[in-house]
């Protein structure tokens, strides 16, 4: 089936898997166009940074509350870690390095005054609110949770995050597709010329 | 010492027209841009932290809740901007703060910026998109507006044959989008200026009947050019970020300079349309997605226009659900909802509006810019209204309006400006009129820095045109 008998065959609920599908054949045509592009890649081996220190299982378990993996997620699909979105963490490039410690040490105090134990020990649900709480007194945690969320689902490291949402990534243009846009006028317009007087 | 009638910083929109304009009058010009010149193979679909960083610099402000950033390259923010060129409705020109200034000065008017935004549409040769262009989601808010009994319009771009990748913002690697780096910077070296990119300016210091202009070469040597004339278009972040390292040279700076920092009242938002609107596919097609309504202009003073949603953006934003689910953005609920709407019930959103200007501009310890871009009231109003509007739409449609940001508010990310802004009155505006810095003689700001408020639509075109003016007062200086 062509790619865009696919889409059109797509409808209601179903569309975003049958997209995911799509997605995936799209990327593999644009990796073929696009070889070399960051995000079409697949995770190399060692291309996740992995903490040192203490500090290694309260990030490990802050990455898999915000974007859940397979220990979390019922579904069993990679999440933030499988992404390498402890990157973000710990490559001096970004601001946050230098405060790993910080966020490991603040949720591991918010989960011990609350439920009386470390961050990584607590079951998801209890994290979850821990991290709800710990961005409401460290601002710049609300920041991380941005950056790890977009780099997965950005696809920044990998491309794991861009399937799992249908994303196709690198391509040679939509244009082509029927469902691309409606190509009539589709309501009316106040303006001549596309700009107020 | 490089020695020139002019010497310009940065090559965006206020950099780059200028430069042609002062070549074509005849004076010997010097751009300094600290980016690369990029060429249309350097321009790579890849949304990775790493290929962004290399196209945008970006700011946090000072509590974390807000990003501000600016295209950087030979050509600036037009790489990798959006490339909606909007002029400017008239009231925007007529537009007064909270005290009752105007903060445009008097003698501009709208009528006033028509011939010069008609100069940058015939050099970037900016077409209106036809209703093909409308990329899906365009199509879908069109529709919206429709069932309100709205209009809504479609926007003019520098895009030429588009084939609806998705990628404007990484630059557009099919060479469709003509950015200033094929229209008015070819033509300015053609003319005679000379554009020298990896070339960061630090500061500036007064020279005689001139300035010198402190500069990093792409070595991280040190070095000085010297113009009778220095016109800052850095970005309305920098521009006074270079203007404040400068004042252990220029004592006098006028107080205002890095105040008012204005974001364009930008406030990003998603919809989640109902199946009878699905899918939306917000991946397919321009960036900024062909269309705008000025149907809430006449009471709001606000527009809003679709835009095309990578997925990195949809997912970064703080997004909350005000019927409940997701109810916040992380965890399980939030990792199956994004995959499950994405693609076939989402896209983004900009509203842009009036509003004063209350953010500040400063430079820390190390000369390093910081911004701050406070909550206010008048701002916490001014969202209300907008989300005021955004819920109409939604409920008119069984949509649903999906607020986002840290502050239950998304300040949009690529439109500062009024931080050295133009005007009447010398304590309110650190430039007259003509751009030309109040306290410094010679010295003047012609980016959006230099644009005093709200443009009421995306900036870029309102930025390039008043360059152009701008421009015309340089070259008679
Ligand atoms: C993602 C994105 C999408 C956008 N889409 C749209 C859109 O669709 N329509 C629209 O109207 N606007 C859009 N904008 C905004 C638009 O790009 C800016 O308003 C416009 O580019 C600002 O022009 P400028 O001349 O003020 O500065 P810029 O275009 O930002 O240029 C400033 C230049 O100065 C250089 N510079 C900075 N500091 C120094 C220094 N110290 N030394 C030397 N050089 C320096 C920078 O590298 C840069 O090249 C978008 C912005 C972003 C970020
Ligand atoms: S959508 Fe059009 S203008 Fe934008 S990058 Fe793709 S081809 Fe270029």
């Amino acid at each position: 089936m062509e790619r865009r008998d696919f889409l059109l065959t797509a409808g209601g609920g179903a569309l975003a898997m049958i997209l995911g599908a799509v997605g995936e054949s799209i990327a593999r045509a644009g990796e073929a166009a696009w070889a070399g592009t960051q995000f079409a890649r697949d995770p190399l081996p060692g291309a996740c940074l992995q903490p040192l220190g203490d500090v290694e299982r309260t990030l490990g378990a802050m990455l898999d509350t915000v974007v859940p993996g397979p220990a979390t997620d019922p579904e069993g699909t990679a999440g933030a870690l499988e992404a390498c979105s402890m990157n973000i963490l710990l490559d001096g490039s970004f601001p946050f390095r230098k405060y790993a410690d910080l966020f490991a040490l603040a949720l591991d105090g918010i989960a011990t005054d609350a439920y009386g134990s470390a961050f990584a020990d607590l079951p998801y649900l209890q994290r979850l609110q821990v991290l709800v709480t710990a961005q409401d007194q460290l601002p710049m945690l609300r920041l991380a949770f941005r950056a790890i969320r977009s780099a997965f689902f950005g696809g920044a490291y990998n491309g794991i995050g861009l399937r799992y949402v249908g994303y196709p990534g690198p391509n040679l243009g939509f244009r082509h597709l029927p469902e691309a846009s409606f190509r009539v006028a589709v309501c009316a317009e106040l303006t001549g010329n596309g700009w107020m007087p | 010492m490089d020695d020139r009638n002019v010497v310009i910083v940065g090559s965006g929109f206020g950099g780059a027209i200028p430069a042609l304009r002062l070549a074509q009058a005849g004076r010997s010009v010097l751009c300094l841009e600290q980016g690369e010149r990029l060429a249309q193979k350097d321009f790579v679909q890849d949304w990775s932290f790493k290929a962004q960083s290399r196209l945008f610099v970006t700011y946090t402000s000072k509590d974390y809740h807000v990003i501000l950033r600016y295209g950087r390259g030979l050509g600036g923010g037009s790489l990798t901007y959006a490339a909606a060129m909007l002029r400017s409705p008239s009231e925007v020109f007529e537009w007064k703060d909270r005290d009752g200034y105007r903060v445009w000065p008097a003698s501009i008017t709208r009528a006033v910026m028509d011939p010069f935004y008609a100069k940058v549409e015939q050099e970037m040769d900016i077409v209106r998109a036809s209703w093909s262009d409308v990329p899906r989601a365009g199509g879908i808010f069109g529709k919206m507006m429709a069932a309100m009994g709205k209009t809504a319009d479609r926007s003019m771009y520098p895009i030429h044959d588009c084939l609806q990748c998705g990628f404007c913002m990484c630059g557009c690697p099919f060479g469709r989008k003509r950015h200033l780096g094929v229209n008015y910077i070819p033509r300015a070296e053609a003319a005679g200026a000379e554009f020298r990119v990896k070339c960061r300016v630090h500061h500036l210091e007064p020279d005689g009947t001139g300035w010198k202009v402190a500069y990093f070469d792409p070595w991280n040597v040190q070095r000085t050019a010297r113009g009778e004339r220095v016109v800052l278009a850095a970005s309305a972040l920098e521009t006074p970020g270079i203007l404040l390292r400068s004042k252990p040279w220029m004592k006098d700076l006028h107080p205002q300079v890095g105040k008012n920092l204005n974001q364009n009242g930008d406030v990003a938002f998603l919809w989640r349309v109902p199946d009878s609107l699905a899918p939306t596919y917000p991946f397919m097609g321009r960036n900024n997605a062909g269309i705008i309504t000025y149907a809430f202009w006449d009471e709001h003073r606000i527009t809003i226009h679709p835009g095309a949603g990578p997925p990195a953006l949809v997912a970064a934003m703080d997004v909350f659900s005000e019927k409940g689910e997701p109810s916040a953005p992380m965890g399980v609920p939030f990792k199956h909802y994004v995959r499950d709407q994405y693609a076939t019930h989402l896209f983004p959103s900009l509203a842009i509006g009036l509003v004063d200007g209350e953010g500040t501009v400063t430079v820390d310890g190390d000369g390093v810019v910081q911004f701050d871009l406070p909550l206010t009231d008048r701002l916490r109003a001014y969202i209300a209204r907008v989300a005021g509007v955004g819920r109409q739409i939604a409920d008119a449609n069984g949509a649903e309006l999906l607020r986002t940001g840290g502050d239950n508010y998304e300040h949009g990310d690529a439109h500062p400006l009024a931080t050295c802004r133009i005007g009447d009155d010398g304590e309110r505006a650190p430039c007259t009129p003509e751009g030309e810095l109040r306290s410094h003689p010679g010295v003047f700001v012609s980016d959006g820095a230099s644009v005093p408020g709200g443009t009421g639509v995306n900036p870029a075109h309102t930025i390039a045109a008043n360059a152009e003016r701008i421009a015309v007062a340089l070259a008679a200086s």
